[in-house]
């Protein structure tokens, strides 16, 4: 059988290792982004009490390789967990742990964004008599969007790549998947070039809606004047 | 019969271990320009950001239309009120910073109209009404849909001024609001401020306008070392020049 014909014999579990890479890159983004915005909210806003647990998760995970958070969850969660009747797949697994290293991503650059923002701002919010609650999410909010969004469609992207940990831990995701069929027909760089290619659409699909929404978010920081 | 709109009570204010200033007393009435003139470091920008509790302060009080703000007393203690009390308070004051702080990603209309409709809950409508008319009234009627960044310095301290303005305060305080222009923008800026003053608006200014401050007051306060040097009308501070410390000053700028 020729290259073609073995990919077209496996395109229902090339589909299905697409699917989990998805899944579990999407998931990641989707629950790190929304925690990571809320811990940066804590890591600036936050009395030290709150704070100095969210400094130290933050730096514990952005310090340690990625692979030892994904068998920390796997293995010492999942262990503890099935002390309570609870068995974490490795799916599951994956995704809490690339979400935990979203998560410390995102708080630092929501963190770095919302600091970045002039006294001012906050102050002549105050002055129009906005309680904080309005003020962030009037004013340092959009503000600090516009300075979170390019590295964030970074992070998304080491998400998507992250994803192949995985394989590891044997979740069917595309590398796994890949390693499967290389064993069985050989022909390895045809076969790592093939999931590398749809790696590369899929992050380059992050990409181009990155961009367009860094567009729409950023106009007031590209208009120039003509007074 | 005038109408006390401010009243500052012996107030003193701390860094830390460092004295900003002390036993602060001053009184205005409505429809009065009080300046406050000094060199940097006298504390008076420090005494306007108090006054719309952007600062706290360690002892005295400060009543705006008879009532004191940012402090009350429970059992023989002074606290700071909460900040949901202080935000309801603010809007007895409008404020205009020496950096402008426009929001940049708000056109120069929302600029204006968003406390109108957080604060004052009106409609968009309404508020846009509001808005419109007291960028006319700064001379802005054609930047409406301009963001910041499109518009020069003075204009957008114009901008500043009718968002502060349209809140309906009680008074106006003005905090260097032509240091950070440049000197042919300082006019369109003092000339509004001028206007407003014109018009009846109670305001408390800091201000390194000798000129200005000359013209437009009702009342001037010397504010050196932390403390109130000397208080009079613009004739007795700036003609009469009644203390040493007052003529020292004053003979760095050409009044």
């Amino acid at each position: 059988m020729s290259f073609i014909d073995t990919v077209f014999a496996a395109t229902n579990s090339l589909l299905s290792g697409a699917l989990n890479t998805i899944l579990s890159a999407l998931f990641a983004i989707i629950i790190g982004t929304i925690s990571g915005i809320l811990l940066g909210f804590l890591l600036c806003y936050a009395n030290r009490y709150f704070r100095f647990p969210v400094r130290l998760y933050v730096d514990i995970i952005r310090g340690i390789p990625g692979l030892v958070t994904l068998f920390s969850v796997y293995f010492f969660l999942g262990y503890f967990l099935q002390g309570y009747g609870i068995d974490l797949s490795p799916l599951i697994s994956g995704i809490i742990a690339l979400s935990a290293m979203c998560a410390a991503d995102v708080a630092e650059l929501t963190r770095g964004a919302l600091q970045s923002i002039p006294q001012g701002q906050t102050e002549a919010g105050k002055a129009i008599g906005l309680r904080f609650d309005q003020i962030f999410f009037k004013i340092l909010f959009p503000q600090a969007a516009v300075h979170i969004l390019p590295p964030w469609v970074n992070t998304a992207t080491e998400m998507v790549k992250g994803s192949t940990l995985l394989s590891l831990i044997g979740v069917s995701e595309l590398l796994l998947t890949a390693n499967q069929l290389v064993a069985t027909n050989g022909n390895a760089l045809s076969y790592y070039s093939l999931i590398g290619l749809i790696f590369f659409l899929l992050n380059s699909l992050i990409q181009f809606l990155g961009a367009r929404l860094e567009k729409r978010l950023t106009f007031f920081t590209r208009i120039k004047g003509d007074y | 019969m005038p109408e006390l709109i401010l009243e500052i009570r012996d107030v003193e204010k701390w860094y830390g271990v460092n004295k900003i200033f002390e036993e602060v007393s001053l009184e205005v009435n409505s429809g009065e320009v009080v300046s406050i003139i000094g060199s940097s470091g006298s504390g008076k920008t420090t005494l306007l950001r108090c006054v719309n509790l952007l600062e706290s302060f360690q002892k005295g009080s400060i009543l705006i239309d008879g009532n004191e703000v940012g402090y009350h007393t429970v059992e023989g203690k002074r606290k700071r009120l909460s900040e949901k009390t202080i935000a309801h308070q603010r809007v007895l004051t409008g404020m205009v910073f020496q950096s402008f702080n426009l929001f940049p990603h708000m056109t120069a209309l929302r600029n204006v109209t968003l406390g109108l409709i957080k604060v004052k809950n009106m409609n968009k409508e309404e508020a846009e009404e509001i808005g419109r008319k007291w960028l006319e009234r700064v001379g802005l009627s054609d930047k409406l849909a301009s963001y910041p960044s499109q518009l020069s310095g003075g204009q957008q301290q114009r901008v500043a001024i009718a968002r502060a303005v349209a809140m309906n305060p009680k008074i106006m305080l003005f905090d260097e609001a032509t240091s950070a222009l440049d000197p042919e923008l300082v006019g369109e800026v003092l000339n509004v401020i001028k206007q407003l003053a014109d018009d009846g608006t109670t305001m408390l200014i800091v201000t390194h306008e000798m000129h200005f401050a000359f013209e437009v007051s009702s009342k001037v306060v010397f504010m050196d070392a932390g403390k109130i040097s000397a208080v009079g009308t613009p004739h007795e501070i700036f003609i009469e020049k009644k203390s040493p410390r007052l003529k020292e000053f004053l003979a760095n700028f050409n009044v």
